[in-house]
């Protein structure tokens, strides 16, 4: 538990395309405070998953990474690979993205828990094996014993998230990263993801970043919550002062697409995008200015941040 | 419009012993212009239905009636004609696109497998159909890998939609899209339902999006239909103990 803060400054990451460069995350600068668990939330292709993955240098050698990442007096973003080694899941654990294709389908789980035990080297043998009992049983297993002989295909998704999860807390991290846990999952799968993403944060680990689209989980897990949009970040804010209003239009229109608020989709772009704000071309609120000039961070209250010329 | 009776399906298990039955005599009717939804915990068998009425995998037994035509016992080569009137999506559109085909390319494809036109008219179509799915031409130009998730599913969706298909089957096509671009993919379905007067199947576990887009729900547990009924009716009032504990884990977190 404990740990430091993880500090983001002006990371900026782009791929190669076909002209120039893709820009994923533009010039984004954030602080992830230990202790508390930070949601990240936005559409696919805001950034989210790349910014969350660029903590670990785990974007492959065709991303462009710009900026710095502060953790324990390291830029993370200059660290050696050998460093990295250590960081990796015995500091900062990062729960991938669909559990099923993290998995070596060939391989039993007993062995690929093992493999994890072994590489941080802390516990071995029997020691091992009861530690990581202990976990899944925590993370809600039934009977854990029964699964070190079976294969990732025969369990289900949910089954499989522990895995993945134990996995994730075998070097016993001080944060650990969650890429969106409950896509694609059914409700009552859903439910368990959070009860067991809950489970963790109170008793394991407390500092959290939370990479989602599902503003439920959202909602119910993380005490500061930012809202990604096109690589920038839009707005920032407490978990709960943030859903009780909204302040950037992008934002209330993410609310407003919710299935139990009907759905109502945020418009297509409606006009030309201009030089200036991300959200000009589809923004319902838009003034000419927007289109002309990148808004700054405001400060509308206290602990909230928009990027928003709404709140100048 | 469509009738399914009795339709199963069991596997064999991989080390031998007893069949495991994905799908019990399952049963349901679905009226022209009307959706239906299936609901239930993943490995229920609601895919496994879908897949059979189009006939995507053979099922074991049961009848399904199309305008009154059994699917199930036409031949392959008989069944092309039929296809094209039914069409379905997937959860996972990286995996119904071929990676090292261009987007305009896979869109090509379903014209010119049901010989469709020539390749002017083709693009023609596929031109109105993608601005019906609000997809940027930019993109035809484009691997799958260089989409993002909801581009590449109004791409299957796009594909899905060319040949004018009567039957739609959307298998948790929205489950893996975020918010707002479901609620986008959503009400645009809901634009082109009514536009092209489709009749949908609907798969998913998102109560609230099933009940905004379905007129009639199945709830299935364990390869069998546990409740059937009007969707508001079934989420409003469950009689099955099943449907009751899918609601609240779905409503309530604690």
């Amino acid at each position: 538990m404990g740990g430091e803060d993880i500090q983001i400054r002006h990371l900026t990451v782009k791929f190669p395309a076909r002209e120039g460069w893709s820009v994923a995350v533009d010039d984004i600068s954030l602080d992830l405070p230990s202790g508390q668990i930070t949601g990240l939330v936005g559409e696919s292709g805001s950034g989210k998953s790349v910014l969350g993955m660029s903590i670990l240098q785990l974007l492959g050698a065709s991303a462009k990474v710009e900026g710095e990442c502060w953790y324990e007096g390291k830029n993370l973003y200059r660290a050696k690979e050998k460093e990295l080694e250590k960081i990796r899941g015995g500091q900062i654990a990062l729960i991938p993205q669909n559990p099923n294709q993290s998995l070596n389908p060939t391989m039993r789980l007993g062995r690929q828990l093992r493999e994890v035990l072994r590489l941080h080297g802390n516990r071995t043998g029997e020691q091992g094996r009861q530690y990581v009992l202990d976990l899944l049983r925590e993370l809600g297993m039934d009977r854990p014993e029964q699964i070190g002989r079976s294969y990732s295909f025969e369990m289900s998704g949910g089954m499989n998230q522990r895995v993945v999860s134990a996995m994730g807390l075998c070097g016993e991290p001080q944060w650990m990263i969650a890429d969106e846990p409950t896509k694609g999952l059914d409700a009552v799968l859903r439910r368990q993801v959070y009860h067991v993403l809950k489970e963790i944060s109170e008793n394991r680990i407390r500092s959290m970043l939370l990479i989602t689209h599902d503003l439920q989980l959202a909602w119910k897990l993380c005490g500061r919550i930012c809202v990604l949009y096109s690589g920038v970040l839009v707005e920032q804010g407490g978990g709960s002062e943030l859903f009780r209003n909204p302040l950037h239009p992008y934002t209330r229109g993410l609310f407003e697409s919710l299935p139990a608020k009907g759905m109502h989709p945020i418009p297509a772009p409606v006009r030309e995008k201009g030089e200036g704000c991300m959200f000009y071309n589809r923004c319902p609120l838009a003034k000419e200015r927007c289109g002309r000039e990148r808004p700054g961070e405001y400060q509308p209250e206290q602990g909230r941040i928009v990027r928003c010329f709404l709140y100048a | 419009m469509l009738e399914v009776r009795e339709l199963t399906k069991t596997y064999g298990s991989l080390f031998g012993g007893k069949r495991f039955t994905a799908v019990d005599h399952v049963s349901f009717s679905l009226a022209r212009g009307k959706t239906l939804g299936f609901a239930g915990k993943s490995g229920c068998g609601k895919s496994t239905v879908a897949r059979m009425v189009l006939r995507l995998i053979p099922s074991d037994g049961g009848e399904v009636l199309f305008h009154g035509t059994d699917l199930n016992r036409l031949s392959q080569r008989q069944l092309i004609p039929w296809r094209k009137r039914m069409q379905i999506v997937f959860q996972n559109p990286e995996g119904s696109l071929d990676p090292s085909r261009k987007v305009l390319d896979s869109l090509m494809s379903p014209l010119a497998v049901h010989r469709w036109g020539n390749r002017g008219e083709r693009l023609e179509r596929i031109e109105q159909m993608a601005s019906l799915t609000y997809l940027s031409t930019e993109l035809f130009s484009r691997y799958p890998h260089q989409l993002s998730g909801g581009e590449a599913q109004r791409v299957v969706l796009c594909r899905a939609l060319l040949l004018e298909p009567e039957l739609l089957v959307l298998d948790e096509a929205t489950s893996m899209l975020d918010m707002s671009v479901q609620a986008q993919t959503m009400s645009m379905l809901r634009e082109i339902r009514q536009k092209l007067g489709l009749t949908c199947i609907f798969i998913g576990h998102d109560l609230d999006v099933l009940r905004w887009f379905c007129d009639d729900l199945i709830v299935m547990h364990q390869g069998r239909i546990i409740e059937q009924g009007p969707v508001e009716e079934v989420l409003t009032h469950p009689k099955a103990e099943r449907t009751r504990a899918m609601v609240e884990s779905f409503y309530n977190w604690e």
